[in-house]
């Protein structure tokens, strides 16, 4: 089997997006040797990363790059050319995984990536920019693409409600992993953290951006504070998003700005030693295509406390504490109870490992595999001819 | 207010058909209902070839049309008709035909000044009005004023290419620099103007669309027979969305929407008719909605005469409108007017025009969208409401003789507070110059002299290039040219108070077309200081400027 395999996302800084990509291109040529890959380093002309590395990031044997472009402009014209497929040398294959999808394939089996479509609940979580792109995106995969792959189930329900249309047996779930691999590392301490204890902080990861709704969760806080729960600061680890200008506002406001940190945007090795030593891993946010941040965490046994909403009771099991996340009582209700019961918090640390083991890369990549078969075996989705009256 | 004798009228945007959309209504309809209004005054309409014949309707004792050559029309003559001609062919192949409306512009300007005859000047028009926006036939000591319609390249760049942004940037700041008044079609549009350009507040009134009872009365039952059958339509079984497939009409949502609502529910007979002309992104749409499976439910009946189209509103279930953009939304009080009920975007200029008389959702969000459409077709209690409060709405904008009289004032405004001003124009924020530098006077101005320092960089593409200034009064001033790599402090008398000096650069290039760089303007020199001499120790800074 021919495979083209967009990797648009997999350059520096990447997002939940680009590891998802990165991670089953790996595991696909890890697991599937035999077929040959094209992995394309520019993909439709809604996201481009000009300064994508050069180098062959994911060796085998028959292992591909397709053409790079520097200018929206070039790349629109290559990827919304009419014989685009002649011009990627008739793959069987083609897995968009930046929400753009092309429309005029009439061979190639087109295989579409839906990460997330939050967008479609609160516009105002993202850019306008951003939201339209993936919106049109998303818009032309559930009339043009031959098969969806869901990050997870909640995604692939939300999908088929926006387009009842769309074949159900054509949507399929297969669940991002953990972009940390054996061996795992004690990580390192990020240097805004030298003076926090280890195993006596609140963690809580990811951009502060209204979506995550870290503001919900710091009033949670500064009443678990008042409340008289053990005095351990709550660490916010993750860039400044965007209209959130008023958030240290906010912190001072409920008079906890001494007892918070903000690391600011954080490398991978800060990231393990923030879940391996934090009391809990806390994410209230209010809407998810998966969760990488609760999987991660889980992984280096951080219990954990998590939103119920959209996905996170599929990543979060029985393993992670799952609650309203705009109910903050709830949050601090049960961050005093886990501060007061050492035995719990041992009991959800040990569970959590156990959790994130069903979560993983090489599986992710069989179904994946599996789904490409199904869909090469399959004729390409039929539109119902047209009926006029 | 001091007399307005002559009226010049800028129509030469308007294409044949319906590809400007909204803002050729408007100018129609407006300059029908001035020419009844000040029936003293003698209206020049400035037109294109393209649309000259079409618009001999508007003919009447007191208006008259002047067609403008070279504007739209393809003119062999030497060098720059050659240019003309390909611009003008690259203009109706590649963009679409809304741009073209201010592409033309640019092509005016490239053409003004060598062999069309400015026309403005010409007519010895009292006042020039531009009701689509770019004041390109400006000319110093005529008050201008213009209607802007809206912003939307600001808010949502990607749906124009930069080359065309750059275009409608210029258009909005040269109405900000030249008119004397400006009318925006609605508050949303005139919070914009003032939030984003420099405009004295005073300048820049809100002027409604009134025009909602243009399709009123504007069908017959064989109209109305002759549209149902060619579209197998039944009256009151379908839901209408007038608009063109521009991106931010947002076609894309409402048939997510629409296929979700029959999915929940929404009787099957329902059917949705998005009308607009013909293009590619129609054709995407057409393809989009087949494989939805909504083939037969989704009718495009092309762009339709105003009868059909009237029938066909006045005949719907109702008016779905899921723009994400507008400065006005004429077809939302057009229904109103006719009692269809509306349900309407609540973003830009639309909550304020329906204002409380139609149902409004989020554009954005799918479920919102497919639940207006349920309750559009089956909330009967609603949907009465909606058309009561709708008529009455309407009302407030059926006057279109009170939105005449309203540009009536503010063309005397403009007449009475137009005193001649001195203004510095042709040079861009950074330094670069065009291929005129225009130098106006005001009345009251003693100014001896004006000096300019200027540039040629050592990468322009010419080896030098000619500086020479002519005057109102016609005199001419060559002066020694300016070498690559060469500054110089050029001064040139003036002719007395109140005139006009214009120095022109030859020659000037585009720095995209030579490859160097993204940059879309026409440039030619780089002016690094400009000042106004009344004497020795009397100067006035004209450039740089502290604001603009």
């Amino acid at each position: 089997m021919h495979i083209g395999f967009d990797v648009s996302q997999t350059g520096a800084g990447k997002a939940g997006c680009g590891y998802f990509a990165d991670a089953m291109a790996r595991a696909l040529v890890d697991v599937a040797p035999e077929h040959s890959y094209a992995f394309y380093p520019s993909f439709g002309d809604f996201y481009l990363d000009p300064k994508i590395p050069a180098r062959n990031p994911y060796p085998g044997r028959a292992v591909h790059y397709g053409p790079r472009f520097l200018t929206r402009e070039s790349a629109a014209a290559f990827w919304n050319a009419a014989r685009l497929e002649q011009a990627l040398h008739h793959p069987d294959i083609i897995h968009a995984n930046n929400f753009w999808c092309p429309t005029q394939v009439r061979q190639s089996r087109v295989v579409y990536t839906l990460h997330d479509l939050g967008f479609t609940i609160q516009p105002d979580w993202t850019t306008e920019a951003n939201r339209v792109g993936c919106f049109d995106g998303v818009v032309r995969a559930a009339a043009y693409a031959d098969w969806i792959i869901a990050v997870s189930d909640a995604s692939r329900r939300h999908f088929l409600k926006l387009f009842p249309f769309f074949p159900e047996d054509r949507v399929a779930v297969v669940h991002p992993c953990s972009r940390f691999h054996e061996p795992l590392g004690k990580g390192v301490a990020p240097k805004s953290m030298a003076h926090v204890e280890p195993g006596a902080f609140w963690l809580s990861v990811g951009t502060i951006e209204p979506r995550k709704n870290q503001i919900r969760l710091a009033e949670a806080y500064a009443a678990y504070l008042r409340a008289g729960g053990p005095a351990m600061p709550l660490v916010f680890a993750g860039g400044e998003g965007w209209l959130m200008n008023d958030f240290h506002h906010r912190l001072e406001e409920l008079g906890i700005a001494s007892n918070v940190i903000c690391t600011g945007y954080v490398s991978d090795e800060n990231l393990v030693w923030l879940y391996r030593n934090c009391y809990a891993n806390l994410y209230p946010s209010l809407f998810e295509g998966f969760g990488l941040p609760i999987l991660e965490g889980m992984q280096f046994g951080a219990p954990t406390i998590s939103s119920n909403s959209s996905s996170l009771p599929e990543v979060g099991g029985d393993a992670a504490l799952l609650l309203d996340p705009e109910a903050t009582e709830a949050w601090t209700a049960a961050m005093l109870m886990l501060a007061r019961d050492r035995t719990q918090r041992e009991r959800m640390s040990a569970d959590a490992i156990a959790r994130s083991a069903l979560f993983d890369g090489v599986s992710s990549a069989r179904k994946l595999e599996a789904v490409y078969q199904a869909a090469l075996a399959q004729p390409k989705r039929q539109i119902q001819t047209r009926t006029r009256g | 207010m001091r007399s307005l004798k002559t009226v010049a009228v800028d129509l030469t945007p308007i294409l044949p058909g319906a590809q400007n959309g909204g803002a050729k209504i408007f100018a129609i309809e407006l300059v029908r209902e001035l020419a009844k209004l000040a029936p003293d005054t003698r209206f020049i309409l400035m037109t294109q070839r393209a649309a000259h014949d079409e618009l001999s309707h508007l003919d009447a004792p007191n208006v008259q049309r002047v067609l403008v050559p070279g504007i739209g029309a393809i003119e062999r003559e030497r060098g720059v008709g050659r240019l003309l001609y390909s611009l003008r062919a690259a203009i109706f192949r590649r963009v679409p035909r809304r741009l073209a409306v201010v592409m033309s512009h640019v092509a005016a300007h490239l053409i003004k000044g060598t062999f069309v005859r400015p026309p403005v000047a010409d007519t010895k028009a009292d006042l020039l009005f531009c009701p689509f926006t770019a004041p390109v036939f400006y000319e110093p000591g005529v008050p201008t004023v213009t209607t802007i319609h809206d912003i939307q390249y600001m808010v949502y760049p990607q749906f124009f290419s930069a080359e065309d942004s750059a275009n409608r940037d210029l258009a909005i700041r040269n109405s900000f620099r030249f008119s004397s008044a400006i009318a925006a079609i609605s508050d949303h549009v005139r919070e914009a103007v003032l939030a984003h350009g420099p405009p004295d507040p005073n300048r820049v009134r809100t002027i409604h669309h009134r025009m909602a009872r243009r399709l009123e009365n504007k069908w017959s039952s064989a109209d109305r027979d002759k549209v149902f059958t060619m579209l197998g339509l039944e009256p009151d079984q379908y839901l209408v969305y007038p608009a063109n497939f521009w991106r931010h009409k947002n076609h894309e949502m409402l048939l997510t929407a629409f296929a979700m609502a029959r999915h929940r529910g929404l009787p099957d007979h329902v059917r949705l008719v998005c009308t607009g002309a013909p293009d590619p992104r129609r054709d995407h749409v057409m393809d989009l909605a087949e494989r939805m499976q909504l083939g037969g439910k989704v009718i495009f009946p092309g762009h339709l005469a105003d009868a059909e189209f009237a029938a066909l509103v006045g005949a719907a279930r109702g008016l779905i409108f899921p723009s994400l953009f507008e400065g006005f939304g004429l077809p939302v009080v057009e229904a109103m007017a006719l009692g269809v009920p509306v349900a309407c975007s609540n973003v830009a200029s639309l909550p304020e025009v329906a204002c409380g008389a139609a149902m409004l959702f989020d554009p954005r969000v799918p479920d919102e969208v497919a639940e207006a459409i349920m309750r559009l077709v089956t909330d009967e209690a609603a949907r009465e409401a909606w058309r009561t409060a709708g008529r009455q709405r309407a009302e407030q904008f059926a006057d279109s003789g009170a939105m005449a009289r309203e540009y009536w004032a503010l063309f005397g405004f403009a007449l009475d507070t137009f005193a001649g001003r001195r203004r510095l124009s042709g040079v861009h924020p950074d330094g670069w110059a065009g291929a005129e530098i225009l130098l106006e006077l005001a009345h009251d101005d003693d100014a001896g002299a004006v000096e300019i320092d200027v540039l040629a960089p050592e990468w322009l593409p010419h080896p030098a290039v000619l500086v020479w200034a002519v005057f109102s009064d016609g005199t001419t001033i060559k002066t020694q040219p300016l070498q690559r790599s060469e500054r110089r402090t050029l001064r040139f008398d003036l002719p007395g108070a109140g005139g006009v000096a214009r120095i022109r650069v030859t020659p000037s290039f585009v720095p995209a077309r030579l490859g160097s760089s993204p940059d879309h303007r026409k440039l030619s020199i780089i002016v690094e200081r400009c000042e106004l001499i009344r004497s020795d120790s009397d100067r006035l800074r004209l450039f740089p400027e502290a604001h603009v």
